[in-house]
């Protein structure tokens, strides 16, 4: 009989990235080394925990628009085509490293991995990892959430509640197109929450969202449990808030898991590493070297010498971090369990991200976690958020207070001196856009189509990614021309559309090109 | 097929978008940024200027300066013209403003206006009105959950309530470190955007 239980959550973006006028196209790798070292690895990690009887609950968010590039057919066959580059280049590495047995070892292991990719990839799940998570969800161990249709930050369009709507309804659209039914929970963009965003979460069914730490301790009423129950919003919609120690554990700068020596050093990759030619075939098609996701060293310290990795010390520094987070919980759930009368939840939430690619033993730490919960102790078991609520028949009522997960826990990250100038323009498509669909109701074909590719260019454009790359000022370009090509083609449509001149082929290459939410019906702005 | 690699153009003509000074609109937005700050966005129609100048002109007053004005809406709903709080005088080319304010979990609203020699103000355009997010625990207490004082403090501890912002800075620094390895990787390139680059990566055209 558990004391306390953990809730571990991680949440898995990507902003939308497609480009079908190019083979090979360098953004598009973003999505390729997520399901090569992320979630390819979680997926086997599940699957192995079950098939040997561990018994475990873990929550996961997958990004409408990352679900949409997963069940994209030209970015899954360009995906199949980059791992079978990558088993290739780590056959090369297996061959080139012959003379060098601690180099070679290190090559075997990833031409295995990568050969056990594609095994999964395409063997076991037939292209299609999204399955793997719907398995997972109906055998009771996984519990999928949403998260907002392009990663919007909601209350920075507070002013336009069509627009939240919007990003809440394609949401659940798009997760009910794979998984069947309506989602349980909502992972809010950068967790950024304004009190009364909760009305729209019910409005579509959903049970529960997060916030921030202090969005459940500075809640008006004063929270009971501090962060260690959740709460409902005068709406209905359960809140949960995050809960800080866990969370430094692995993210801390200073102390956090990822830094230690032992692991895989990110930044000494053999596409900047090696001979130009020889990894010319495996970078990118423009000449440009960038990582290709083999890499040698260990972290090693704080200076540039870097030594060669060791798995095995790697994989022994992932055991003792996971026999100190789940000791840590223990000690953490016994101290609360004194003090509440209930059993109280730890939230645990990561970007899924963390794990596997900046982190590469993420997914070993997760692993053995939760092998160690299942098998060690008794104090503390995994949950899912819907099952804990299922708990009690009483939560207190709250309204959480404005608050994100963001620097300094407001919404300082997006609207800033670099990127505040985006607003303007979002907002006045957002306005456009509902208009637009209280005065084309029931519009005819060509229409009905332009206005629904006004609101993916409006969706796509609201995506937090890009006033965030703004703010972290590094290749802030990319971010200001994928918001000019949204509005831009979102103010040609409008014009189009308003003066019934609509270019039928261009709208066409539009759809072909910015073919998220196929289904989406403008009308969920009228 | 056109080619949508030069989509960001209106009508496909190669012309890149620029993204325009103003949408033809009078009006002031507030957008919260925390606790203590609010960011100001307006724009000021031309005959509606025009229109107030002419009065102040028709009046025989003379212009002073032109002034976004932030007032506090207070508790019960009085006149929130009674409680103007900031004034900043602004030059012509301004078209946003961080406003900031000593008190979280107030309510505020703004407007932009001209301001004559003798004091008074002629408003050319009003805000929504926005409330500043709280910084501390609540003072209300639910009668429901009641429980002694030094109980939310211990929970509020518990939870990390002491380290709000800082552990948030420490984690900032870990997600942009990330990030910056990620882009620094290859995983964006400036060089690679714009339809110029396209034509010159491209591999083959469909």
């Amino acid at each position: 009989m558990a004391n306390g239980y953990v809730a571990l959550v991680l949440h898995a973006h990507l902003p939308f990235i497609r480009h079908p006028e190019f083979e090979e196209f360098l953004e598009e790798k973003w999505l390729f080394e997520a399901i090569t070292d992320t979630y390819i690895p979680i997926i086997e990690k599940f699957d192995n925990l079950i098939s040997d009887g561990v018994d475990f609950r873990i929550t996961v968010s997958l990004s409408p628009t990352l679900i949409e590039m997963l069940s994209d057919e030209l970015l899954v066959k360009k995906y199949v085509k980059h791992l079978r580059k990558l088993r290739e280049l780590a056959g090369k590495e297996v061959e080139r490293t012959q003379s060098d047995p601690r180099m070679n070892a290190l090559a075997l292991m990833y031409r295995e991995r990568f050969d056990r990719a594609e095994r999964i990839f395409s063997e076991k799940y037939g292209n299609n990892i999204l399955s793997a998570f719907k398995k997972f969800q109906d055998m009771g161990k996984v519990e999928v959430i949403t998260c907002c249709a392009t990663h919007g930050y909601l209350p920075l369009m507070d002013l336009y509640k069509p627009a939240i709507r919007a990003q809440v309804k394609v949401a659940v659209d798009t997760y009910k197109k794979v998984f069947g039914s309506p989602p349980k929970g909502i992972w809010l963009s950068e967790c950024a929450y304004q009190p009364g965003h909760d009305e729209v979460l019910r409005e579509f069914g959903i049970r529960y969202f997060f916030v921030e730490t202090h969005g459940v301790l500075f809640a008006t009423p004063r929270p009971k449990y501090g962060v260690y129950s959740p709460y409902l919003c005068p709406s209905g919609v359960a809140v949960f808030g995050r809960d800080m120690e866990s969370s430094k554990a692995v993210w801390s700068s200073k102390e956090g898991y990822p830094g230690d020596y032992n692991y895989r050093e990110y930044y000494r990759d053999i596409g900047f590493d090696l001979d130009y030619d020889y990894v010319k075939p495996y970078i990118d098609a423009g000449g440009a070297r960038i990582n290709t996701g083999i890499k040698y060293h260990r972290i090693t310290g704080e200076g540039d010498f870097k030594d060669l990795y060791d798995r095995q010390a790697a994989l022994d520094a992932a055991a003792s971090h996971a026999g100190n987070f789940m000791f840590n919980r223990e000690k953490q759930v016994a101290h609360l369990s004194g003090i509440m009368d209930r059993e109280p939840v730890i939230v645990a939430p990561y970007d899924a991200e963390l794990f596997g690619h900046w982190w590469f033993e993420g997914p070993e730490w997760l692993d053995l976690l939760l092998r160690k919960m299942h098998f060690d102790q008794d104090t503390v078991k995994t949950i899912t958020p819907g099952e804990y609520l299922s708990k009690y028949d009483r939560y207190q009522v709250i309204t959480p207070s404005c608050s994100s997960w963001g620097y300094k826990g407001y919404h300082e990250v997006w609207l800033d001196g670099c990127n505040d100038w985006i607003y303007r323009h979002l907002h006045k498509m957002a306005e456009l856009m509902t208009a637009a669909a209280r005065d084309y109701k029931e519009a005819p074909a060509l229409k009905k189509r332009a206005l629904n590719q006004m609101a993916r260019e409006l969706l796509l454009a609201q995506s937090s990614d890009w006033a965030f790359i703004m703010k972290t000022g590094t290749f802030t370009g990319y971010a200001i021309d994928r918001t000019r090509e949204h509005v831009g083609r979102f103010h040609a449509l409008h014009d189009q559309l308003r003066n019934d001149r609509i270019d039928e082929k261009w709208l066409a290459g539009l759809e072909q090109k910015d073919n998220a939410f196929k289904e989406i019906d403008y009308s969920i702005y009228a | 097929m056109e080619d949508p690699s030069s989509m960001e153009v209106s009508q496909g003509q190669g012309r890149r978008f620029e993204f325009p000074q103003n949408y033809g609109d009078n009006k002031v937005v507030l957008m919260v940024r925390d606790p203590w700050t609010f960011y100001a966005y307006w724009e000021i129609k031309k005959e509606v200027e025009d229109s107030v100048k002419a009065e102040i002109h028709k009046r025989g007053l003379k212009i002073s300066k032109s002034v976004l004005r932030v007032y506090n809406i207070p508790e019960g709903g009085a006149d929130p013209q009674e409680k103007m709080a900031l004034e900043y005088e602004l030059k012509d080319w301004a078209n946003s403003w961080y406003v900031h304010v000593s008190d979280p979990g107030e309510e505020w609203i703004a407007d932009i206006g001209i301001v004559c020699d003798n004091g008074e103000f002629f408003r050319l355009a009003r805000s929504n009105a926005v409330r500043t997010p709280p910084n501390r625990m609540s003072d209300i207490m639910d009668e429901d959950w009641m429980c002694p004082e030094e109980h939310y403090h211990r929970f509020f501890d518990a939870s990390g309530g002491q380290e709000i912002g800082k552990s948030s800075l420490e984690m900032r620094e870990s997600v942009e470190r990330y990030l910056r390895k990620w882009l620094f990787s290859g995983g964006v390139s400036s060089g690679m955007f714009g339809s110029a680059s396209h034509h010159l990566f491209k591999k083959d055209k469909k």
